[in-house]
């Protein structure tokens, strides 16, 4: 295969909500930025959300990627132009300031916390008009807020990356602000070059720098052309697992791809007798707080087949019970976690193997999460509650919650997340950072991550709002040492 | 096959499940390949498996045979062989429902169109 020579001065690796800033803001300071993308270059409408098209599209792996441990956790990560913010909840949850503060004193970052976030913050609210639900809550946020309060507990409406026309009455009539909506097409009127289809395999070294890009390109009719891309400097951004995969491909080794953690979830269908999902209001929007950042309440979107995922039972039974599909929702329970794991690139293929060995004490606080959201949601009429465990009955009497708190069969709960972090992680620790304090590579002249990786733990909240503040952030600093052109 | 097991074969539309069984085999072949072989290997044990059990291949076995041999992998005490029930089970659920009533819904719009 005859390779073909690309240049720019500067190369993204990666569209999504980190990517995507870093190539706005890099080529509207003047810089020729090319930005690569492994995904297809999709539009928000070219599938139903959530739907099996969709899944096809524009997730990895048909959405079926496991990391390993003594209980698997899927994860699930975007592949499209826009990553993950195509596909996720679009939830904006602001850092949590102890948490900010937390991370400046344990991992060592320079400048950082509440108030140096803070206009990076703003800057993100304002570009992806980051807006609360201008109508009333719908029936499952109801639930969650009422639920919530019937326990003393607190809880709130977590504002998303959503854009709402005035005199707005149904969430059918707002439109998501993801990278493609916002930050790419951005990128692309300030001359940021776009080339998607196209797997950044390796970076090439020449002692402290990086010198190219190996990459392949795939045509629509699969077609493959290789590519060698050189550049100045070069910004890797392609999330918690892929990007310590290219680096350790490309004899980046060392800490790098260590420290992977993440947000554990598991979910429950929710029977009652009124009518509690109704799609015309999205995703459920209310969460309970009280336990943040440890522990988090809340309710996904369930269309039918997500629910009969997640019912056991036989056919004609679920039928019975798909009849009133309506009348169930899917409550999640999402806890901080607090292992580590790791992310390797597997040899001879172009695959990333994951391992993440969550705990006890996770399993605990998942177990006891499910618990307090099966009180919660009998206190404001739940009918039945689908246990998480494969085979296990439903609990239709409040009484017999304690079931949950007797400790779940490990390998029988199906475990997931979205939300990954810490394989590169940031600041002045030589023990654990991969990056400074501002997304540098330690010891590689001209190699920046500026993605969720280098975020050295987990949020405890949705982190969209928190990757984009920082990566923001970083590309400032990197402005104000280079100047724009 | 999961999912004929899941129901008597009179209440599973066919078209769907025709449907369901391409989307998955699509599916199988979008894993990883570290995952996806050994989930085919995985795939065939378990299907000739059930020559132990019933004297037929899963694949041979009326809807009884089969809901029995996916409840004896589902309450095993080895956790591969309980996760191996429920990837299928939950893959082969959310595809038939969406095939079945997601699709449909977008056919019924287009007619209506």
């Amino acid at each position: 295969m005859k390779r073909q020579r690309l240049d720019c001065d500067v190369l993204v690796v990666g569209s999504g909500p980190g990517g995507a800033t870093t190539a706005c803001l890099l080529a509207e300071a003047g810089h020729d930025v090319l930005l690569v993308e492994e995904g297809r270059n999709l539009s928000l409408d070219s599938a139903v959300p959530y739907s099996l098209d969709e899944i096809d599209q524009k997730y990895r792996n048909g959405g079926l990627t496991p990391s390993f441990g003594k209980t698997n956790v899927t994860y699930i990560e975007g592949r499209c132009v826009g990553g993950g913010s195509e596909i996720n909840a679009a939830l904006c949850h602001p850092p949590m300031p102890e948490t900010l503060e937390q991370w400046k004193v344990i991992y060592q970052i320079d400048e950082f916390g509440e108030k140096a976030l803070a206009p990076y913050l703003e800057d993100v609210f304002r570009d992806l008009t980051v807006s609360f639900l201008p109508y009333e809550l719908g029936p499952a946020s109801r639930k969650i807020k009422e639920g919530a309060d019937a326990m003393g507990w607190k809880s709130e409406e977590v504002a998303r990356f959503w854009h709402y026309p005035e005199k707005c009455d149904s969430h059918e009539k707002g439109s998501r602000q993801s990278m493609t909506a916002t930050m790419v097409p951005r990128a692309l009127a300030a001359g940021c070059r776009l080339r998607s289809r196209t797997r950044v395999r390796r970076l090439g070294l020449k002692g402290h720098r990086a010198v190219f890009a190996d990459a392949v390109s795939r045509g629509p009719d699969g077609t493959r052309q290789a590519l060698r891309i050189h550049f100045e400097q070069v910004f890797v951004c392609g999330g918690p697992i892929q990007t310590p995969t290219i680096l350790r491909r490309s004899g980046l080794k060392g800490k790098v791809g260590k420290g992977l953690t993440m947000h554990p979830m598991l979910r429950m269908p929710v029977r009652f007798d009124e009518e509690v999902n109704d799609p015309s209001y999205g995703v459920p929007v209310q969460q309970v707080v009280e336990f943040k950042p440890q522990l988090t309440l809340g309710c996904s979107n369930a269309s039918l087949p997500h629910l009969v995922m997640w019912l056991g039972g036989q056919v004609q039974d679920r039928e019975r019970k798909l009849a009133e599909w309506r009348k169930m929702a899917l409550f999640y329970v999402l806890v901080m976690g607090t292992r580590r794991g790791f992310v390797r690139s597997l040899p001879g293929t172009e695959e990333a193997f994951a391992y993440y060995p969550i705990n006890d004490e996770d399993l605990a606080l998942l177990v006891e999460g499910l618990y307090r959201l099966g009180k919660m949601l009998f206190a404001v009429g739940a009918k039945e509650i689908f246990s998480p465990v494969a085979g296990a009955a439903s609990i239709t009497d409040e009484r017999d919650l304690g079931i949950l708190r007797t400790g779940l069969p490990q390998g029988k709960m199906s475990i997931s997340t979205i939300h990954l972090f810490a394989t590169c992680p940031m600041g002045g620790d030589p023990r654990r950072a991969v990056v400074d304090s501002f997304g540098k590579m330690l010891d590689m002249d001209n190699i920046w991550i500026n993605d969720a990786s280098i975020l050295p733990a987990g949020t405890g909240v949705n982190p969209q709002a928190t990757l984009m503040a920082v990566a923001r952030r970083n590309v400032a600093r990197w402005l104000a040492a280079r100047g724009s052109r | 096959m999961v999912a004929e097991a899941q129901g008597a074969d009179d209440v599973m539309d066919p078209e769907a499940l025709d449907r369901t069984r391409a989307t998955m085999h699509r599916r199988l072949q979008m894993m990883p390949r570290f995952l996806g072989i050994p989930m085919i290997g995985a795939t065939l044990v378990f299907d000739w498996g059930g020559v132990l059990a019933s004297g037929l291949p899963f694949h041979r076995q009326s809807a009884a045979q089969r809901r029995k041999q996916l409840e004896t992998w589902r309450k095993s005490s080895i956790g591969f062989l309980v996760n191996f029930v429920d990837f299928y089970e939950k893959m082969a659920k959310f595809t038939y429902f969406y095939e079945l009533h997601e699709r449909k819904e977008q056919r019924d719009e287009e007619v209506s169109g």
